[in-house]
């Protein structure tokens, strides 16, 4: 049975990818938002 | 609390009831109740499965968290989003296509039946006893504000929930969560608005947001690796990991709730949705509470936020020698006001010198503040050696209860009413569900009809609500039981997940292999906990580990017949 697409992104590969971007970059701007009011 | 408090109160819980109930009219089967016909979008997935997890304790121990030890516990959410994208890999196509009611189901289909029936009699022990506490925690928070019995509050939450969780089942569950998190999402933004609303005219967003950070409370990240700090960015990516795999992948309360999408992609997404909103959610909330700590350097804050326990040690023979700490607190209060209100005026100019030295006077004075406030516990200790000193539960509502509009107060009330309840509403699903599929149906009453498996399904949903408000009158008897459940949760948690795994990735071990692998495991998880070798987080990560571990060793001790 073949795989059903996400809506968006083409396939599950890339919603997951954005998944892990959107945490990696979370992790940036709340390391950043520390130092800035530090 | 005002009538009108009252009134927005009753008319809040009263209308999630009748939702729930009108929204899962005319249910007839069991793939409704227990799984609300597997016909929820993903929108709805994810907010039923992000209402499930937001209990009660997270709307009322977040800001308190913040306000005594700043943000750092968002780490703590780290490793969900990661947790997500393995679910979705692996657990939910299989779930989906193998048609199960509980993932415990799967065990059988995938191992044998022993090791279905201790996976999920490990599930109903933890969280019959979590349930329980559950609506305890608030139970008893709300029972000290509104100034009414805990008995009332405890009934109030679990008859509620009982009554359409009985009702509607899965169905009338998710429908309320909807209209919950409508409402708990609404009020946490207004009480986001009026925190910043109260603040002194010159004081802005960003200008509390700078007074916080001076006094590290926005330390939101701790990249240190350091296993006896709970809260670094390493113990949230790995152990926030582990334990959000065990809970999400092998714990009926949230597996019962992504199994209610509509297809494969619809709990997907759900689950990715969750991914996304979850980590900043809990940033808002704590930032709520950063907040409320800047409202408290411009406002006397009490020495004590649990009036209970205050009036308690008032009425002793050390009242006299509390209330002189209270008046030493306030002295420094009136020190510390003028220092934070320097370091308003040096905002406003953008001198930056002088907002430095003022929030230099404002860490001194509140380190004294703090000393006080250390010295005011010893003497309600003293009092009462039982007395719960932890008062970081408190801080929130007493803000709310005292300088909220009329009205707002008791909406804000009603969420966290709302919040224990969705969270106990799932709880008592799922424990219904295991205790039908995996144990009455499958080993007690195998051949019956539809008519009888959901009638049963009622009478057990009303059997483990009774229970779990048994437990939660009984828990506050039995002292440090919030934390016995948790190092229960974590007792076992690791060994269900490893488990699991075993079953997802490990293809060639089988059933017998497993269920030892298992027995050995929570056995040794026991051990090292009794031992006190690490903290109780990590037990999550050694039991999974451990079953995989010994699962591999005794397979390849086997005897193995080459020309098979």
């Amino acid at each position: 049975m073949e795989e059903e697409k996400p809506p968006f992104l083409r396939s599950w590969n890339g919603v997951y990818s954005m998944v892990i971007m959107v945490l990696v970059i979370t992790i940036l701007v709340f390391y950043l938002f520390t130092k800035y009011f530090e | 609390m005002s009538a009108i408090d009252w009134l927005v109160l009753a008319c809040t819980l009263l209308l999630i009831v009748l939702y729930g109930i009108w929204k899962s009219r005319g249910l007839k089967n069991m793939d409704s109740f227990l799984l609300a016909n597997k016909s929820l979008p993903w929108y709805h997935v994810g907010i039923t499965v992000m209402a499930t997890q937001a209990s009660a304790i997270t709307f009322l121990s977040a800001p308190g968290q913040a306000y005594s030890q700043g943000m750092s516990f968002v780490q703590f959410y780290f490793g969900l989003p990661l947790a997500m994208v393995v679910l979705c890999v692996t657990f939910i196509p299989i779930f989906h296509k193998l048609k199960v009611y509980t993932a415990y189901e799967f065990l059988e289909k995938r191992f044998d039946m022993k090791t279905r029936a201790l996976t999920a009699s490990l599930f109903l022990l933890q969280r019959s006893l979590s349930n329980g506490i559950t609506i305890y925690a608030p139970a008893i928070i709300l029972s000290v504000i509104l100034g009414v019995s805990i008995h009332h509050t405890i009934l109030i939450i679990g008859i509620l929930v009982i009554i359409y969780t009985v009702y509607g089942g899965s169905q009338a569950v998710s429908h309320s969560h909807l209209l919950q998190m409508g409402i708990i999402f609404s009020g946490m933004f207004m009480a986001g608005w009026m925190v910043v609303h109260l603040l002194p005219g010159n004081i802005g967003f960003v200008d509390a947001l700078k007074v916080a950070g001076k006094m590290e409370k926005l330390n939101v990240i701790d990249l240190k690796f350091d296993l006896n700090n709970r809260y670094n960015l390493w113990s949230g990516l790995i152990g926030g990991f582990f334990l959000a795999l065990s809970y999400f992948g092998t714990d009926q309360t949230q597996v019962g709730r992504y199994l209610a999408g509509s297809s494969v992609t619809q709990s997907r997404l759900g689950l990715v949705m969750n991914g996304l909103l979850k980590v900043p959610m809990q940033f808002f909330i704590l930032m709520i509470g950063a907040l409320v700590f800047v409202y408290y350097q411009y406002n006397q804050p009490p020495i004590f936020f649990n009036p209970a326990v205050v009036n308690e040690v008032k009425q002793s023979e050390l009242g006299p020698q509390f209330e002189s700490l209270e008046k030493d607190y306030q002295l420094i209060y009136q020190q510390k006001n003028s220092s934070a209100l320097a370091a308003a005026i040096a905002l406003e100019q953008k001198n930056n010198i002088a907002f430095e030295e003022a929030a230099a006077n404002l860490n001194a004075g509140e380190a004294t503040a703090n000393t006080i406030r250390k010295e005011a516990i010893a003497v309600i200790k003293q009092n009462n050696a039982k007395a719960d000193v932890n008062d970081s539960n408190y801080v929130f509502l007493h803000f709310v209860t005292t300088v909220f509009p009329v009205g707002f107060i008791g909406l804000l009330i009603a969420i966290i009413f709302l919040a224990a309840m969705g969270a106990t509403a799932s709880g008592l699903n799922a424990l219904a569900s295991t205790t039908v599929v995996d144990i009455y149906k499958r080993l007690l009453v195998k051949d019956a009809d539809e008519k009888h498996y959901l009638t049963a399904t009622r009478w057990i949903t009303i059997a483990w609500g009774v229970f779990c408000i048994i437990i939660a009158e009984f828990a506050g008897r039995l002292g440090n039981l919030i934390e016995a459940v948790n190092i229960l949760g974590s007792l076992f948690y690791g060994t269900i997940l490893g488990i699991f795994l075993v079953a997802f990735y490990l293809k060639k071990i089988k059933g017998a292999t497993t269920f030892y692998a298992a027995l050995i495991a929570e056995a040794l998880v026991i051990l090292i906990y009794y031992l006190d070798v690490v903290a109780f987080l990590w037990l999550n990560v050694i039991g999974c580990l451990l079953v995989m571990g010994i699962a591999l060793i005794i397979d390849s001790l086997k005897p193995r017949n080459s020309y098979a």
